[in-house]
């Protein structure tokens, strides 16, 4: 990061290359559509390279990275609201409901069933398994302690394995559990 | 070794999977071992194209920069700037509050402002950089002690009737509101650079950064040591600064957003 900031080409090329994959993977497990995810990674990347000088070394370069990507998200959301004509504030937007998918057994895909999680736990799973931040990378993003993202890591893995794992196993009641925490 | 453990392993320390114990759980459980494969699962990679484009947006005019200051370089820098206004202030418009207060009065009235302006100087600094924004406690604090100003001068002085409560009182307030001015100037300066994924909220805290200086350039000048007038006309302007930052952070943000609309609009 800091050679891309001294203007070196190879090492701009080397870091979308390294980082642009988890960075995809993250905004497609948020969105659910191919061609808005490549939308939206290549808005993140122009953002990126506007805002290059905001990153101090030696601090970690992905909370940075991710915390630009998040903010393009969002933008990128309200922007699509405003286009559907249905405008409305993020905060009035319902919790997706904690139900077991229909199809579940046969579209086990990890977007999917990672929709029908709390926003909160939603964004903390995909951090931590899709794109492969750690606790601590998550929490600075998140401006939360580590603790409080651990907590939203679990809560979010028993919704998950609850949507996973059979209904006979009691998987909907551990799931509206999870969702009401 | 029982789910809950191996979820925790899962979450927290995968390299732990590979150990006898979990590897035996994993055999004997179907439900972990389907989380298992869940999150091992092969990872989508981006097209070629996307990636071609995403490296050419990060190649494109490419210059040297320079990195920002640290957020303690950046409030020292701005609070010196502060210091400046804050002189000009009372340069131009005298020390009669000053001499009208009391010693009690005086250092709660410079040490909560002195608290506020600190506090919200170095989240507003902090806000500069993606991915470092305050954490929850300075938010609040800074929450706290921006609502204690207007609270405090209740408890410090007292209410006396005034004739001229609304003439005196908006000749002050304006006063009061071109420091803030000034101040907003310099809090700006400093933070021109960044890069602000909350746009109002550091606006908001640069805005209570500004009004706290103005608040207590006002009660250096401000002779009137009555309750009622500092509570309205000195904390309004705290208000009114601090509601004018979230603003122009609103205004920065719908700009970004339709700088991208366009960006994504050219290339469909």
């Amino acid at each position: 990061m800091e050679a891309y900031q001294q203007a070196d080409e190879r090492a701009a090329a080397e870091l979308v290359r390294r980082v642009g994959p988890s960075l995809y993977r993250s905004l497609l497990a948020h969105v659910r559509d191919t061609s808005i995810a490549e939308d939206l990674l290549q808005d993140t990347w122009i953002r990126v390279h506007k805002a290059r000088h905001t990153y101090r070394p030696p601090s970690p370069v992905l909370p940075w990275l991710y915390a630009i990507a998040e903010h393009t998200r969002l933008d990128g959301f309200r922007r699509r609201q405003r286009r559907q004509g249905r405008e409305c504030a993020i905060d009035s937007v319902a919790e997706p409901a904690m139900e077991r998918p229909d199809d579940i057994d046969q579209r086990l895909t990890l977007e999917k069933l990672l929709q029908a999680l709390p926003e909160n736990q939603r964004e903390v799973l995909v951090m931590l398994k899709v794109s492969g931040l750690s606790l601590e990378e998550i929490a600075q993003i998140k401006g939360a302690s580590v603790g409080a993202i651990k907590l939203r890591a679990h809560r979010g893995y028993n919704a998950l394995r609850a949507l996973l794992t059979p209904a006979e196993s009691g998987g909907k009641a551990r799931a509206q559990e999870g969702g009401a925490a | 070794m029982n789910c809950e453990e191996f979820g925790r392993l899962l979450l927290e320390d995968q390299s732990a999977l590979a150990s006898v114990d979990a590897q035996r759980h994993l055999r004997e459980c179907s439900e972990c071992r389907v989380m298992n494969e869940f999150f091992v699962a092969p990872a989508v990679d981006p097209p070629v194209s996307v990636m071609a484009n995403a490296e050419s947006a990060a190649r494109s005019a490419l210059t040297p920069v320079r990195p920002l200051a640290a957020p303690t370089a950046a409030v020292a820098g701005t609070a010196l700037l502060l210091a400046g206004v804050f002189i000009a202030g009372v340069w131009v418009n005298g020390h009669h509050g000053w001499l009208a207060r009391t010693p009690w009065q005086r250092a709660a009235t410079y040490t909560l402002a002195g608290a506020v302006a600190v506090i919200s100087l170095s989240a507003a600094m902090r806000e500069r950089t993606p991915g470092s924004r305050s954490s929850q406690v300075a938010r609040i604090a800074a929450g706290v002690f921006a609502a204690l100003l207007f609270v405090f001068p209740t408890l410090v002085y007292g209410f006396h009737p005034d004739t001229r409560f609304w003439s005196h009182g908006a000749l002050c307030s304006c006063d009061g509101l071109i420091v803030g001015i000034l101040a907003g100037l310099a809090v700006w300066f400093a933070m021109r650079r960044g890069y602000f994924v909350a746009p109002v909220s550091a606006g908001w805290y640069a805005g209570l950064a500004a009004g706290s200086l103005a608040f207590s350039v006002q009660e250096t000048y401000c002779s009137a040591a009555e309750a009622s007038h500092v509570t309205l006309w000195h904390g309004c302007v705290v208000a009114l600064l601090a509601l004018t930052g979230m603003f122009a952070g609103w205004i920065a943000a719908r700009r970004e957003a339709q700088m991208s609309f366009r960006r994504s609009a050219g290339r469909e």
